[in-house]
């Protein structure tokens, strides 16, 4: 007898969807849809820059061992993941790219020795200056200068962190 | 002479709940659904409150976020899928997330999740994710170790012939531009997410 069980769930989704043939894309559903969000962008430049604000008052925070040093990783790492997965959707690229990074870097860390912090002011100015000059898309060949800088250094930190070199 | 209708997805007929820790995040999914023609849209910010809210708004989908506390996506999922108070275990969950990685992305599968999109998002790539719901249902397995929709559905769907027409009823997309489609830095594009959950 089979350890599995296959069950035929009822499927609710049915009233859904009108007809029975090939589905016709709502292009017109889709582009509303995008025009809304496209009329956030504003909105979306202020919280993300006030967004940026919290996690450079949480990196003081952490540097003045002021409070809880995980609860304030966890907060940048939070912050830095909620950005990663808003810039794109409203023509920040550059920004969900430097997040990611910096997601990255601090996700399971947690302490930041001295060159550890540099990586993240880096990143965090980064946003900072794309946001200033209102770079859209990847920034173009300034924009994968950023990157490759941001990346020198999150390799250097590694690199660091192999030797059992703090600073 | 028949008069030949053209499909077409009617979503102003069923409720969807949002789970996100994130204000904005929420408002920006509510925004694209209310565009999309979603009419009843509940939400919440944590997973407690979206699994009470469960008890007494009949949602035909639920769109929850991975990273929160003090119960993640994952707890969320599972406590859908197997919790002996859960209102409807079979409900069809996407899970959105800014986590891509591989590992990731299984362990989302594996908890029972039906769709996975990759944030940032776009309108576009959620109206798939809803296509793929309505036209592609799963059946659920259950086992000693895992209750979800059928993880191999390559294998478990209906007869080849059937499976193919189906697959051809989404019409097809064209690739995503920007938001959605690009791969993190260690992460997987949208389109190797959607392979790699039709491979398993």
């Amino acid at each position: 007898m089979s350890d599995s069980q296959i069950i035929h769930a009822p499927h609710n989704l049915k009233k859904a969807k009108i007809g029975t043939g090939p589905a016709k894309l709502d292009a017109k559903a889709i582009e509303r849809a995008e025009r809304v969000v496209k009329s956030m962008e504003k909105d979306y430049a202020v919280w993300a820059q006030d967004d940026l604000g919290t996690l450079e008052a949480t990196f003081a925070r952490y540097r003045a061992r002021t409070g809880d040093p995980a609860e304030n990783m966890r907060t940048m790492f939070r912050i830095a993941l909620d950005m990663k997965g808003q810039g794109a959707s409203f023509g920040y690229q550059l920004v969900t790219e430097i997040a990611d990074r910096l997601a990255a870097f601090l996700e399971n860390r947690d302490t930041l020795g001295p060159f550890d912090c540099e990586v993240v002011m880096a990143h965090v100015a980064a946003m900072r200056a794309v946001f200033a000059q209102d770079v859209r898309g990847d920034g173009g060949g300034t924009g994968r200068a950023l990157i490759g800088g941001l990346h020198k250094l999150i390799e250097k930190a590694a690199a660091q962190a192999g030797s059992g070199t703090t600073s | 002479m028949a008069v030949v209708t053209q499909s077409r997805y009617l979503l102003d007929n069923i409720n969807v709940l949002v789970l996100d820790d994130n204000k904005h995040m929420r408002s920006i999914v509510q925004s694209i659904l209310h565009a999309l023609g979603v009419k009843n849209i509940r939400d919440a910010s944590d997973a407690a409150e979206a699994f009470k809210e469960l008890q007494h708004f009949h949602a035909d989908v639920i769109i929850c976020d991975w990273h929160m506390e003090p119960l993640d996506g994952l707890d969320f999922v599972r406590l859908v899928r197997t919790a002996k108070d859960s209102p409807n275990p079979y409900l069809p969950i996407i899970m959105l997330s800014g986590f891509t990685e591989y590992r990731r992305v299984v362990e989302a599968r594996d908890a029972g999740v039906n769709e996975f999109l990759a944030k940032p998002i776009s309108a576009r790539a959620l109206y798939q994710r809803f296509a793929s719901i309505i036209e592609n249902p799963r059946p659920f397995i259950r086992t000693k170790t895992y209750f979800g929709p059928d993880r191999r559905r390559q294998n478990l769907g209906p007869p080849r012939g059937v499976a193919e027409r189906r697959k051809g009823e989404i019409e097809k997309l064209p690739p995503e531009p920007g938001a959605g489609s690009e791969p993190g830095a260690d992460g997987l594009s949208q389109d190797q997410v959607e392979a790699l959950l039709n491979k398993a």
